[in-house]
């Protein structure tokens, strides 16, 4: 069973997303707590072991030892997490399913090539036929894109599907997605890295269909060029 | 002085300001000058907003939006974060540690000149035909190419940025003498505060960074216009700007950063009546940090196809480098606990501050795994948490030390409600402004139109930006009007314990009565005059505004101007060479005036000052800048490797290089350099005739290795092998170019030591800049040691 791509981030973002309200929340509500608990009656108002003005303190004061552990604990958790994210990372850095040759090759994978231009998508399908601008994908299929850009710094993203690669003249960048089982729109590809004047309009429509409704899609643009 | 007229007035006036190496009157410039470029990238900033108020907005074409989102970027990191820090740095950097003034005047003088010409050629690109750079502030390759980018805006926008990176240098070199060296005795580094601990922090990283920037910049501008191809090259062209961009570019996050952090931490230190939290574990944190920021650059890099374990290890880094900075937060917080806080404005931009850190720490540490950052990537997410941290942490910290500071630096109070009303308007519209921005997690950056599903946050943000950017007119009200009407300000407001404090406000020319000094037990003491302390003279110079001069006519001659020559596709025209021609004879002016010794200034007197103990302050200076060269070659160097590890077999037209040509030379410079050091044996003997020799045998050797290059390159040409041949071809006349700019500068300074020689200012004890330039020289040696064998052997 192959996990789509934008569950995994999905998950991973809650799971961040979880940590930063509660780390947030807690720093947040000590710092608003101490601001208000501490404040001083007047500017007049001066602790008697405050630093005086013509007197330098040295660094070298001793913090309570809970303090040190304190300081460090976020470290650690933010650590922690990005250990664990690469789980999904080494999930997500191969295709599930490795082979190329698409559709008739058995098994439910189909490779894409894209191909980045100033400013539009070229989809290069292994039935040998190309799509412009007009991404179609067969319902609940792994598909692998091999992006590459005949002129300047592109980047490949579909936001649907949360994953994203550099499109970069003279390098063949691959990254996957798993489509959904219910056809319909899922939004743009978009360029994600600036790439000229048309950078905004550099975007193409992603439909997914039906495994029938693909093949047929895959006979009119072979017999129409 | 003297003058009755207004006239005369005005013209004593200017005359002060353009030839001032007062820290003080320098810190003022940087100050108002980046506040100036703050008022036009914040209404870059705005019209960006603008465009996207609404999907289908047109009050930008695509080329005009791409124009003002770059130019908005550069000019808020490099011409006003910077800047606005180095300013307050400037001014309270050498009263916090109890100096008169930096360790070079005239040089932090020439760092001010060269910064405002930089910035002055980054406006005026934007009338260049074509218009200014609209490529992204990352200048993306081969986006950046003249095939791409056609016109002169991008490369006035890329001198511009090569200046700046100079003039950020020679700060560097200024601040980390200074604060090493001339600290009054018993301002021991665990005293420092924490301001001038992040400045410290802050121009180590420049020096490490900023030669990189310089480098990529300049193969930019050689690509651009002399033919090279460096960052078109199929092979990896793309990914060296990249590494050599962000290699400089993740350390400039903590340039920006750190300054404000330092303010931040005085202020709350200041305003809660206690010292900071821990403070020796933060600066061991930060320096952690500081080291650990040249290691995290792939994070960058993520989608671009980097080999997984790389970017592991880079997301690993990320994650370490993230703990210093949650220290400082945390330390901050503790910081208030028992204390006492005084609300005052700049204690509310602190407190402020450390809010909008908490939000934009923690959708940074989204972006340091590696998963979440490939959705994250190129969207509206980063450009939220980086705002949060440019403009609610770095901008909010700087307004803090603005406000914190004005009564010290102009001797008059600010309106503290009005300072309140621009806080509460500024922290409750930036977060209308950028938390919007989280909820566009899908958006690609730097579009100007977008799906209509998209529509409500933008507007959102628009509205909150329209308030934000409207917010900053209070202070410019405050602090006009303060400067003219306000009351009287004390010398110690606020009962802050830092030595800017302990002197009057504004405080005099030589900026404390008596010398100051700090006592065992942390006391501070002013000790009467002796020794000369009150003899402060004040330098005056013209020449460092004069070179700043010829590099903007040498800028605007990019622009304008009759045509002289073309060199490959770069046309010369007589107001550039009019410029070249006025650097030179200022920086001969520079030269003379030394050679009379008119700028020398008593050592000052050494505190703790580990780890440059016993070496002067020049030549502490000579040691920052050849770092400084080091990490230049360096970058030069990696560069090499980059491209020889891709390229394992030179493209046709290359040719090997006369092995015989290399070997004479390589024996001309060593022999140079023979004579160099028999010289100074000779010196030390009292021998001044020898030593005059010795120089004068140096310089001539210097001169032949430049001929023998001349004769060499010029063979190379006529057999066809230009600049334009290849990979290796650019490699080898970049590289060697600039070791031959190194011989004929160590020349032009080894007859400056003739000339003075000469004079018969040179005795067996006295005898400064002998060993400094002989230490240049080793450097130049070094370096063709290793050049030699890449172009000449491999």
């Amino acid at each position: 069973m192959v996990e789509a791509t934008n569950e995994i981030f999905w998950r991973l973002f809650m799971l961040y997303l979880g940590g930063a309200l509660l780390l947030g929340g807690i720093a947040s509500a000590i710092l608003a707590y101490l601001a208000v608990r501490y404040r001083a009656a007047s500017p007049q108002d001066i602790p008697p072991d405050a630093p005086r003005p013509g007197f330098m303190p040295s660094a070298f004061i001793r913090t309570p030892s809970w303090s040190k552990l304190l300081l460090v604990s976020t470290g650690v958790i933010v650590t922690a997490l990005t250990l664990y994210s690469f789980i999904p990372l080494d999930y997500l850095s191969q295709t599930p399913i490795v082979q190329a040759g698409g559709l008739d090759g058995g098994g439910d994978a189909l490779v894409v090539w894209v191909e980045a231009r100033q400013f539009a998508w070229i989809f290069k399908y292994p039935q040998g036929f190309t799509s412009v601008n007009r991404l179609v994908l067969p319902a609940d299929t792994v598909v692998e894109f091999k992006v590459v850009s005949v002129d300047v710094w592109h980047a490949f993203g579909i936001p649907y599907f949360k994953v994203k690669v550099d499109a970069i003249p003279g390098v063949v960048n691959s990254v996957w997605i798993k489509t959904p089982s219910n056809p319909g729109n899922y939004g743009y590809v978009w360029c994600y890295e600036l790439c000229g004047s048309g950078h905004t309009i550099m975007k193409a429509s992603v439909e997914v269909v039906s495994k029938a409704d693909f093949e047929k899609w895959v006979a009119s643009m072979s017999g129409g060029g | 002085m003297g003058e009755s007229s207004y006239i005369g007035q005005f013209r004593s006036f200017v005359w002060r300001w353009l030839t001032t190496t007062n820290h003080k009157d320098i810190g003022i410039l940087y100050i108002l000058t980046s506040i100036y470029f703050f008022l036009a990238a914040g209404v870059l900033g705005t019209l960006v907003r603008f465009q996207l108020a609404r999907p289908g907005n047109t009050i930008l074409t695509g080329n005009e939006y791409n124009e003002v989102v770059t130019m908005h970027g550069l000019f808020m990191l490099l011409w006003f974060a910077s800047p606005l820090a180095f300013g307050l740095a400037n001014y309270i950097v050498p009263l916090q540690i109890g100096a008169r003034d930096l360790a070079f005047p005239r040089l932090n003088a020439l760092s001010y000149w060269l910064y405002l010409v930089s910035g002055l050629i980054a406006l005026i690109s934007f009338f260049a035909p074509g218009g200014t750079a609209s490529v992204g502030w990352t200048l993306y390759a081969p986006l950046t190419s003249d095939i791409y980018a056609p016109g002169k805006g991008l490369d006035l926008v890329g001198l511009a940025i090569i200046l700046f990176s100079i003039s950020v240098t020679l700060g560097t070199i200024n601040f980390l003498v200074t604060i090493v060296k001339m600290r009054a005795p018993g301002m021991t580094w665990a005293r420092l505060p924490m301001f001038s601990w992040t400045i410290v922090f802050t121009v180590l990283l420049m020096l490490w960074a900023f030669p990189t920037l310089i480098v990529a910049t300049f193969f930019l501008f050689m690509d651009r216009n002399l033919g090279t191809r460096f960052f078109e090259s199929p092979i990896g062209g793309s990914y060296l700007w990249a590494h050599l961009f962000w290699f400089f570019g993740h350390p400039e996050v903590y340039i920006l950063l750190f300054p404000a952090l330092g303010i931040i931490a005085d202020v709350i230190s200041t305003f809660s009546r206690r010292q900071l939290f821990a403070k020796n574990i933060i600066v061991l944190g930060l320096s952690l940090g500081t080291a650990l920021s040249f290691v995290v650059w792939v994070h960058h890099m993520f989608i671009t196809g980097i080999a997984l374990e790389i970017r592991k290890i880079q997301s690993f880094t990320t994650a370490i480098i993230s703990v210093p900075f949650e220290m400082t937060v945390i330390a901050m917080i503790l910081t208030l606990w028992r204390g006492r806080i005084w609300y005052t404005t700049p204690m509310l931009f602190a407190i402020g501050s450390i809010f909008n850190f908490i939000i934009g720490g923690a959708t940074g540490v989204f972006l340091s795994s590696v998963p979440l950052d490939i959705a994250f990537r190129g969207t509206y997410w980063v450009v939220g948490h980086f705002h949060y941290i440019v403009a609610g942490v770095i901008t909010f910290g700087l307004m803090a030390g603005l406000y914190y500071w004005f009564p010290k630096i102009t001797g008059r109070m600010y309106n503290e409600t009005l300072g309140k009303i621009h806080f509460a308007i500024a922290f409750a519209s930036i977060h209308a402004l950028y938390l919007p921005m989280f909820f566009l997690m899908d958006m690609p950056r730097r579009i100007y139109d977008y799906a209509p599903e998209w529509a409500t946050y933008n507007l959102i943000a628009t509205v909150g930006a329209i308030i934000f950017g409207l917010s900053f007119l209070i202070p410019l009200v405050n602090f006009t009007y303060s400067l003219w009407r306000g009351p009287r300000a004390p010398d110690n407001p606020w009962g802050a314990y830092t030595m800017e404090w302990l002197t009057t406000s504004p405080p005099p020319r030589h900026n404390f009565e008596g010398e100051p000094m700090i006592t065992g037990d942390g006391r501070v003491v002013f000790l009467a005059a002796n020794g000369g302390y009150h003899h402060h003279v004040e330098h005056h110079t013209l020449a460092p505004f004069g070179i700043g001069l010829g590099a903007l006519l040498f800028g605007l001659g990019l622009l304008y101007g009759p045509k002289l020559f073309t060199i490959v596709n770069l046309d010369v025209t007589l107001i550039s060479i009019a410029g070249i021609l006025v650097i030179a004879a200022s920086l001969l002016k520079w030269a003379w005036d030394d050679v009379h010794d008119r700028f020398a200034i008593p050592e000052p007197r050494a505190a703790e000052d580990w780890p440059l103990t016993g070496v002067d302050k020049v030549r502490s200076g000579v040691w920052v800048f050849l770092v400084g060269d080091l990490f230049l070659f360096g970058a030069l160097i990696g560069t090499w490797l980059f491209i020889r590890t891709r390229s394992l077999v030179w493209e046709p037209g290359y040719m090997s290089h006369d092995l015989a040509i290399g070997l004479v030379n390589t024996f001309i410079l060593f022999t140079a350099t023979y004579f160099y050091l028999l010289g100074y044996i000779f010196l030390k003997r009292g021998n001044t005739a020898a030593f005059t020799a010795g120089m004068s045998l140096a310089t001539a050797l210097a001169i032949a290795f430049l001929l023998v290059k001349v004769f060499e390159w010029s063979h190379l040409i006529e057999a066809g092998y230009t600049l334009g041949s290849g990979l290796q071809a650019q490699l080898y006349y970049t590289l060697t170019g600039l070791h031959g700019a190194h011989v004929l500068f160590g020349a032009l300074a080894t007859m400056y030591l003739v000339a003075k020689a000469l004079k018969g200012k040179y005795t067996r004890d006295s005898h400064k800049g002998v060993v400094e330039i002989g230490l240049y020289w080793g450097m130049v040696e070094m370096i063709w040691v290793f050049l030699f064998p890449m172009f000449y052997l491999l």
